[in-house]
C-alpha cells in the first residue's frame, strides 16, 4: 500500500478530527483571503476617485464624518445656502466651481427615492457680476480679488461653453450651467428601473418637472437619484435655504490646500475639508483593515496549529498498536514520520483551499452588498493564506510526527 | 416682540425721498431721479444691522443730490420682489448694494461697510453702462477719447462688424472732454490729457482682457478676445 493512500484511508476513517482541524485552518484562510480582497478594490477605487475629482474641496455642517465623497450629503445636517454666496462673494483665488447640493427623500413611481437639489453656474455668475466693480478695479491693479491663481487657468470662463451647456455633463463635471426651474436629470439606474426618457414629465415632491436628460452610469449613488434645482427643492420640501454640503472645485492641488484654510476662516461653523484628506481617511481605514485581517489570520492560525498538533497527538497516541505493526513489518521511523506529516499537510492544503473559496465568496457578495465596491482577487493574500496554512500544519505536526517516529513496537504491543 | 422691534426699527430707517408703496417703488424712483440707490437689506435688528445703517445714513446725508438708500428686512412679504431680485434671502445679512440709476449692481458689501466702499460704488454714467453691460454678459469695449471730434479707433468699428462677435459686445465711448467722466478715466488708469484713443476691453465679470491704443487692430482685438476664452463666439464653442 503506498504512503498517500494509507493518509487518505486514515483521514477517512476518523473524518471528526481532521474536519475540526481543517475548519479552523479554512476560517483563519477565508479571514485573510475575504478582507485583503476588499481593501485591494477599496484601494483601487479610491485612487480612480482621486484622479476623478481632483482639486476638490467639500464643506459640510461641523461633526459630520465623512468616508464616501459621492455620499457627502446623505448625512442629514444642514448648513445655511448663504455660505455659497459668502464664498461667491469672498472671490478667492483657486475657487474655479460651487457646487452646492441639498437632498430630501421622495416618492417616484411608488418608490422611494432620493431628491437633489443642484444650483447652476448661472446663479453663481449673477452674484459674481455683482461685484464687477471690484474686479474692474483689482483687475486694472496687480493685486486684488479675482486674480487667477498662478500656473492655473484662472477663473472659470462666465459665458457657458458648449461642453457646460449638456446637462448631461453633469455626471462627470458636477457641473450644470442652466437649469430651469421646472426641469429635472434622472440618474442612470433610476432611469432604467422606472423606464423614465429624456422628455418625459415626472412628479416629485407634489410637481411636475421635465425630464431634461438621462446622467450616464457613474457607479456612485447619482445613478438613482433626481437632480433638480436647488431653489426649487428647497421650496416644494419646505427647507427653507439651507444646503448639506457644499463642494468646492480648486484649480489645481496647491490651491485647493491653501484655500482650506481661507474657506475655515470665512466660514468657521463648518467643517472644511479636501478630497485628499477624505482619501486620506479611507486610506487609514484600509490599512487599519488590511492589518486586522493579518491579525485574525494569525490568531485562527495559532489556534488551527495547535488544534492540528492536539489532534495529532491524539491520533499518535491512539495508533500506537498500528504504528508499532507498521514498524514490526519494517516501516522506518523516517516512513512513520512522512505519513504523520503527509496527514497533516493534506488537512493544511484543504483547509487552505476551502478558506480561499470561502473568503472569495464571501468577498464577492459583502463587497458590492455592504461596501459598494466590486471585488478583485488578492493574489497576494491567497498565496500567503496558502503557504501559511500548509507551513502551519506541517509545523504543527513535527512534534506528534517525531514522537510517532520514536515509537517501540515492543512497548505498543505491551500497552496493547 | 422681536418683529415688532424689526418693524420698529425698518420704520425708523425710511428715507427722505417721499412715500412710496414698497422700497421697490422707491428704488425705481430714485432711479428715475438719476440717483444711486443703496439697498441696505437685514433680518434683525442687531448691532451689525445698526452700525450698517448709521455708515448709509452719513453717506447719504454727505452726497444727497445723487444717493438715497432704503431698508429692506427680507422676511417683509411686501418686499418679496426685491428680496428675490438680490437673492438677499441667501446672503449674509446685514447686506448693502450699491444699484446705479441704470439698474447695475455696483457693489454689493456684507456685514460691515465703510463710506470709502460706498463712494466706490459710485460710478461716473459710462462707468456704470459698461458695469451693466458686463452684467449682462457681455464683453465690453471701452474708447477713451481725447475729444468729441475724435473718430472711433478702426479696429473697435471692425471688432463690432464681425459676425462672430453679433450682439455679444458693447462699446462704451468717454471723452476726455466731459467733466462727469474724470473719474472714469481715472478708475480706468488712462490719463485724461492723452491726445491719442486708448481701448479697454473688459469680458464678464469684470475681467480686464486688455489696453490698447488707437492703432490696435480688429483681428488683433478678436485674438485678444478668443485667447480668453470668454468670447463665446461659435469658432471656439466647436473646438
Amino acid at each position: 500500500m503506498k504512503l498517500h493512500s494509507m493518509v487518505w484511508k486514515e483521514i477517512l476513517r476518523r473524518p471528526g478530527q481532521s474536519l475540526t482541524a481543517l475548519l479552523i485552518v479554512a476560517l483563519g484562510v477565508s479571514a485573510l483571503v475575504a478582507v485583503e480582497s476588499v481593501v485591494a478594490s477599496s484601494e483601487q477605487r479610491v485612487a480612480s476617485q482621486m484622479q476623478q475629482l481632483g482639486a476638490n474641496i467639500l464643506i459640510l455642517p461641523e461633526g459630520v464624518t465623512l468616508q464616501d465623497y459621492h455620499a457627502a450629503d446623505a448625512h442629514g445636517r444642514s448648513l445655511p445656502e448663504e455660505y455659497v454666496t459668502r464664498i461667491t462673494l469672498a472671490q478667492k483665488v483657486g475657487v474655479e466651481e460651487l457646487a452646492p447640493k441639498l437632498s430630501v427623500p421622495a416618492e417616484l413611481g411608488g418608490d422611494s427615492i432620493v431628491v437633489t437639489g443642484i444650483l447652476p453656474r448661472s446663479e453663481f455668475y449673477k452674484k459674481s457680476a455683482w461685484q464687477s466693480v471690484d474686479l474692474l478695479t483689482a483687475g486694472l491693479s496687480e493685486n486684488g480679488v479675482g486674480k487667477k491663481h498662478e500656473g492655473c487657468g484662472g477663473r472659470s470662463c462666465q459665458i457657458a461653453t458648449t461642453d457646460k451647456t449638456d446637462l448631461s455633463s453633469y455626471a462627470t463635471t458636477r457641473i450644470v450651467h442652466e437649469l430651469d426651474m421646472n426641469s429635472a436629470l434622472v440618474g442612470a439606474d433610476l432611469a432604467k428601473s422606472q423606464g423614465i426618457k429624456k422628455g418625459q414629465g415626472i412628479r416629485i415632491l407634489g410637481a411636475s418637472f421635465r425630464v431634461e436628460g438621462i446622467l450616464p452610469a457613474t457607479g456612485t449613488s447619482d445613478d438613482g437619484r433626481v437632480l433638480a434645482h436647488l431653489h426649487r427643492v428647497q421650496e416644494l420640501a419646505d427647507t427653507g435655504p439651507i444646503v448639506n454640503v457644499i463642494e468646492v472645485m480648486g484649480c489645481c492641488e496647491e490651491a485647493a490646500t491653501d484655500l482650506v484654510g481661507e474657506l475655515d476662516a470665512l466660514l468657521p461653523d463648518a467643517r472644511v475639508v479636501t478630497i485628499s484628506q477624505i482619501v486620506q481617511t479611507q486610506v487609514t481605514v484600509n490599512r487599519l483593515m488590511n492589518r486586522l485581517s493579518y491579525v485574525i489570520f494569525g490568531i485562527l492560525m495559532l489556534i488551527g496549529g495547535a488544534s492540528i498538533a492536539s489532534v495529532m497527538f491524539a491520533n499518535v497516541t491512539e495508533r500506537r498498536r498500528e504504528l508499532g505493526t507498521l514498524m514490526a513489518l519494517g516501516a522506518t521511523p523516517g516512513m512513520i514520520s512522512r505519513m504523520i506529516l503527509l496527514k497533516a499537510s493534506t488537512v493544511g492544503v484543504c483547509g487552505g483551499v476551502c478558506g480561499l473559496g470561502l473568503g472569495l465568496m464571501a468577498a464577492y457578495v459583502a463587497g458590492p452588498q455592504f461596501l459598494g465596491v466590486s471585488t478583485n482577487v488578492s493574489m497576494q493574500a491567497v498565496m500567503i493564506g496558502l503557504v501559511v496554512a500548509v507551513i502551519v500544519s506541517l509545523v504543527a505536526s513535527y512534534p506528534p510526527a517525531r514522537k510517532a517516529a520514536h515509537l517501540d513496537p515492543c512497548l505498543c504491543f505491551q500497552d496493547s | 416682540m422681536r418683529h415688532l422691534l424689526s418693524l420698529l426699527f425698518a420704520f425708523a430707517f425710511i428715507p427722505a425721498i417721499g412715500y412710496a408703496a414698497t422700497r421697490t417703488d422707491q428704488v425705481e424712483a430714485a432711479a428715475k431721479n438719476g440717483k444711486y440707490t443703496y439697498v441696505m437689506f437685514y433680518r434683525a435688528n442687531d448691532a451689525a444691522t445698526q452700525r450698517m445703517a448709521s455708515t448709509i445714513r452719513s453717506q447719504v446725508t454727505e452726497n444727497e443730490e445723487k444717493t438715497t438708500w432704503v431698508t429692506v428686512n427680507v422676511r417683509d412679504r411686501k418686499e418679496a420682489s426685491l428680496v428675490k431680485r438680490f437673492d438677499a434671502s441667501r446672503i449674509p445679512l446685514p447686506a448693502v448694494f450699491g444699484v446705479a440709476p441704470n439698474g447695475a449692481v455696483t457693489g454689493v458689501f456684507r456685514q460691515k461697510v465703510d463710506q470709502a466702499q460706498l463712494t466706490q460704488a459710485i460710478l461716473t454714467p459710462k462707468y456704470a453702462d459698461m458695469v451693466k453691460a458686463l452684467q449682462n454678459q457681455q464683453i465690453a469695449v471701452v474708447c477713451l477719447m481725447p475729444t468729441a471730434d475724435t473718430p472711433i479707433p478702426a479696429g473697435v468699428t471692425t471688432l463690432q462688424q464681425n459676425p462672430e462677435f453679433k450682439g455679444k459686445l458693447h462699446r462704451v465711448t468717454a471723452y476726455a472732454t466731459e467733466v462727469a467722466e474724470a473719474g472714469f478715466f481715472q478708475r480706468m488708469q488712462v490719463d485724461p490729457t492723452l491726445g491719442a484713443p486708448a481701448v479697454l476691453m473688459f469680458a464678464p465679470p469684470g475681467t480686464h482682457l486688455g489696453t490698447f491704443d488707437a492703432a490696435v487692430s480688429g483681428e488683433e482685438l478678436a485674438q485678444e478676445l478668443h485667447k480668453s476664452g470668454k468670447c463665446n463666439c461659435s469658432k471656439c464653442q466647436k473646438k
